[in-house]
């Protein structure tokens, strides 16, 4: 029928918890404190304060001249890394993933790791 | 990409009802908004066609006496379909005539030159466009080709996209698309809060001619954050107007028993008249709106209190409020941690939306010291001098929007699965994992959408794509579908099966709907047409000033006595009988080249040379022109 040509309802979401960004790798192996270059005991004013550096120096608008794709991967990055530790539950997890990341260097893919307070519904919800 | 362009930018505010235009003034660290030919600091969006084609405040003077063919509310047409139930009111409001196209695309039906034309949305504002880039080349002195655009922070790819092919089509390069309330941001930033370094939550409230928008931005050491943006694309002053005219055709028809509305021309004389109203009540309780004879020779009066205005748009009124909440919602954050609340848009005048407003935050502080008619343009300059290499100085200041609307792909039983939720920071990039739902399934296919229904078919489709070459596994198979917007909007999409490594995906840029670069291309050279056509025209009223003022002045000399001494009665019979001609030439419809009457101007002038040279010496050297 025409249906099976068109796998197009055919999909379902996964329940997955947290998603990836693919990240290149060299950068990828930075935590998110070293993204923003901030001590791991480093306060929330602090983080702001190099987030908001940061964003003005990596922002895709004042990028010099061939380099905008570059800027734009870095500025991704430093608005995600602000986004998880600028929310104390993201960041306390955060912390503690990174400890047990310490532990078992298997897990080391956390670093690129986005981590969102409530995922999107949708992203549950699992489809027969 | 952002790249900074060559050459000095404009930015344009492109509103429904009126466009303005500013540019940034280095020498004095700010925007300036840029006046047009008739010394107004704001354009109707207006177009009229008839033996010429007139754009802005010469289109809409004449409004009245050509209703079918001047066009207006193009932006609410704009990358939408015909079928789109947000327009199936306007289209029975609208004087002009809107037809189904091609993909549904709606056309609006022109009588130009006795000849009909269609034209879509784009071409009636890149028209206006083109408009606004006339005024500010006057203004500098120079020629243009940068500008930033902005447009309502609510509207979704496609309107974005088909603003962005108006700016093409007008012979611009447009740098970036903004959005209004973000634009209106920087301008309260910067002429407000340059000198403040700690944080402000400063509320954007837009309310338009013809769209609605709410954004939370925080500005902090130079760093403008949205934090989430809400509203309506189709709610606005002209919305009001409809309220009222709608008013008066039924009270107009309880007292005189006549029907106008299916007469365009009362229509627009009384729409006129309640838009001027409206504009009175602002400041008024009550005012009457007269017009003579509006129908079948029927004086029109009728008085409207305040009260009678607020209560015909109460339930808009107070879904501008809803969707304030909304947005605070949406960045999670309280009324009372916003500092200040910024009003924008011509409608925000009104004394009831500001009482609303008040009501809401409970403060009675709304901020009302920028122009709320001429902030989103002035931001919109501010970002095109970013943006632009030619500036050395510019504001110290960074941008970071958000996406107004959730992005994803349909899944199975057309549910929207969201990849980048929206108020999502831009640029961006995010993944979802998705999975096969049948046992060995070959193919999979992914419709990415964008808008908030949960049901996938109900938003906006923007492209389709296909991954094959799945591995024969059991149903639950998993791709990752990565999302990746940029500064411009343009989103790539592409899902990778990690198992085999097979990688497909869609930059989306040109979905159905969309022109094409081969319709581009075509409505360049129509835009190119017109321009033609008006040059003509403007010759052509010239040449036919210059016979008319020459026949005026060579007649009266010819009343003089010199000159009838040194003619012969036959000779001077053959003169005038040339000039009777020219007149009717003037008169008559017949000739519309401007060749015609330069032409027959020459021959006068050289038959008329001797008497000029010898005997008319006060008007010898002006005959030249």
């Amino acid at each position: 029928s025409a249906n099976a040509t068109r796998p197009v309802m055919r999909l379902s979401v996964k329940a997955a918890s947290v998603s990836f960004d693919a990240v290149e790798a060299d950068e990828g192996s930075m935590s998110l404190y070293e993204v923003l270059g901030v001590a791991v005991s480093g306060t929330a004013a602090e983080l702001k304060k190099a987030y908001k550096k940061l964003a003005r120096k990596y922002h895709p608008d004042v990028s010099p001249p061939g380099r905008a794709e570059e800027y734009t991967r870095r500025f991704i990055r430093v608005q995600q890394a602000y986004e998880t530790l600028s929310d104390p539950a993201l960041r306390e997890l955060y912390d503690r993933d990174m400890a047990m990341a310490m532990k078992f260097p298997i897990s080391s893919r956390l670093c690129q790791t986005r981590y969102r307070r409530q995922p999107h519904p949708f992203r549950y919800q699992v489809i027969e | 990409m952002a790249t900074k362009h060559k050459g000095r930018a404009i930015g344009i505010d492109l509103g429904t009802t009126y466009s303005c235009v500013a540019a940034w003034e280095e020498q004095n660290g700010r925007a300036e908004i840029i006046v047009n030919d008739q010394g107004n600091r704001t354009t109707p969006s207006f177009v009229a066609f008839t033996d010429q084609r007139l754009i802005g405040d010469a289109a809409k003077n004449q409004a009245a006496s050509n209703p079918s063919n001047t066009i207006f509310d193009a932006k609410r047409l704009i990358g939408r379909k015909y079928k789109d139930p947000a327009i199936e009111c306007d289209l029975k409001l609208w004087p002009f005539k809107v037809v189904s196209g091609a993909d549904d695309k709606p056309m609006i039906k022109v009588n130009y030159k006795g000849k009909e034309k269609c034209l879509a949305a784009e071409e009636i504002s890149s028209m206006i466009l083109s408009k606004m880039k006339e005024i500010a080349e006057a203004y500098l002195d120079f020629s243009l080709k940068n500008a930033v655009i902005t447009v309502p922070a609510y509207f979704n790819d496609s309107q974005r996209k088909a603003t962005k092919d108006a700016g093409v089509i007008a012979g611009l390069n447009v740098m970036r698309i903004i959005n209004e309330p973000t634009a209106a941001a920087l301008a309260y930033g910067l002429q407000k809060r340059a000198n403040c370094s700690e944080k402000r939550n400063v509320f954007i409230f837009d309310l338009g001619g013809g769209t609605f928008d709410v954004s939370l931005v925080t500005i902090e050491d130079g760093v403008f954050e949205v934090k989430a943006t809400a509203g309506d694309t189709h709610l606005g002053g002209e919305d009001f107007d409809n309220r009222m005219v709608r008013h008066f055709v039924q009270e107009f028809k309880r007292k005189n028993r006549v029907d106008i509305s299916g007469d365009p021309r009362a229509l627009r004389r009384l729409r006129n008249g309640c838009e001027k109203a409206k504009r009175i009540l602002s400041h008024a309780n009550d005012t009457t709106i007269e017009i003579d004879a509006l129908f079948q020779g029927i004086d029109f009066r009728f008085s409207i209190t305040r009260a009678r205005f607020e209560d015909l748009n109460r339930d808009l009124f107070e879904k501008c409020m809803e969707i304030s909440q909304n947005c605070l919602d949406d960045a999670k954050m309280e009324k009372r941690e916003v500092h200040d609340v910024v009003l924008v848009g011509g409608s925000s005048r009104i004394p009831k939306v500001q009482s609303l407003l008040e009501k809401f935050f409970q403060r009675y502080n709304l901020c009302k010291s920028i122009n709320p008619d001429e902030a989103v343009a002035y931001g919109a300059a501010i970002q095109a001098a970013m943006l632009s290499e030619s500036y050395s100085i510019v504001p110290n200041m960074v941008l970071v929007d958000v996406t107004p609307l959730s992005l994803g792909i349909a899944t199975h039983g057309d549910l929207m699965g969201v990849v980048i939720p929206r108020n999502t920071a831009i640029p961006v990039k995010m993944d979802g994992v998705f999975q096969t739902i049948e046992d060995h399934q070959p193919t999979a296919s992914f419709p990415v959408y964008e808008g908030e229904r949960t049901k996938a078919g109900e938003n906006n489709l923007l492209g389709l794509f296909h991954l094959s070459g799945l591995p024969r596994v059991p149903r639950g198979h998993p791709m990752n579908v990565i999302f990746e917007l940029d500064y411009d909007g343009i989103l790539k999409v592409c899902a990778v099966d990690e198992t085999t490594g097979n990688k497909n995906g869609i930059t989306i840029t040109n979905e159905k709907g969309r022109l094409s670069s081969a319709e581009i291309k075509r409505m360049i050279e129509e835009a190119a047409f017109f321009k033609e056509e008006d040059k003509k025209f403007k010759k052509m009223v010239k040449a036919k000033n210059a016979l008319d003022d020459y026949i005026y002045r060579m007649e009266k000399a010819m009343k003089g006595f010199d000159v009838s001494s040194k003619l012969s009665p036959s000779e001077k019979e053959t003169i005038m009988s040339k000039f009777r001609k020219g007149k009717r030439m003037l008169e008559s419809e017949e000739h519309n080249e401007a060749a015609v009457f330069e032409n027959y101007l020459k021959r006068l002038q050289k038959m008329c040379q001797p008497i000029v040279i010898n005997k008319v010496r006060d008007y010898s050297d002006e005959d030249t022109d």
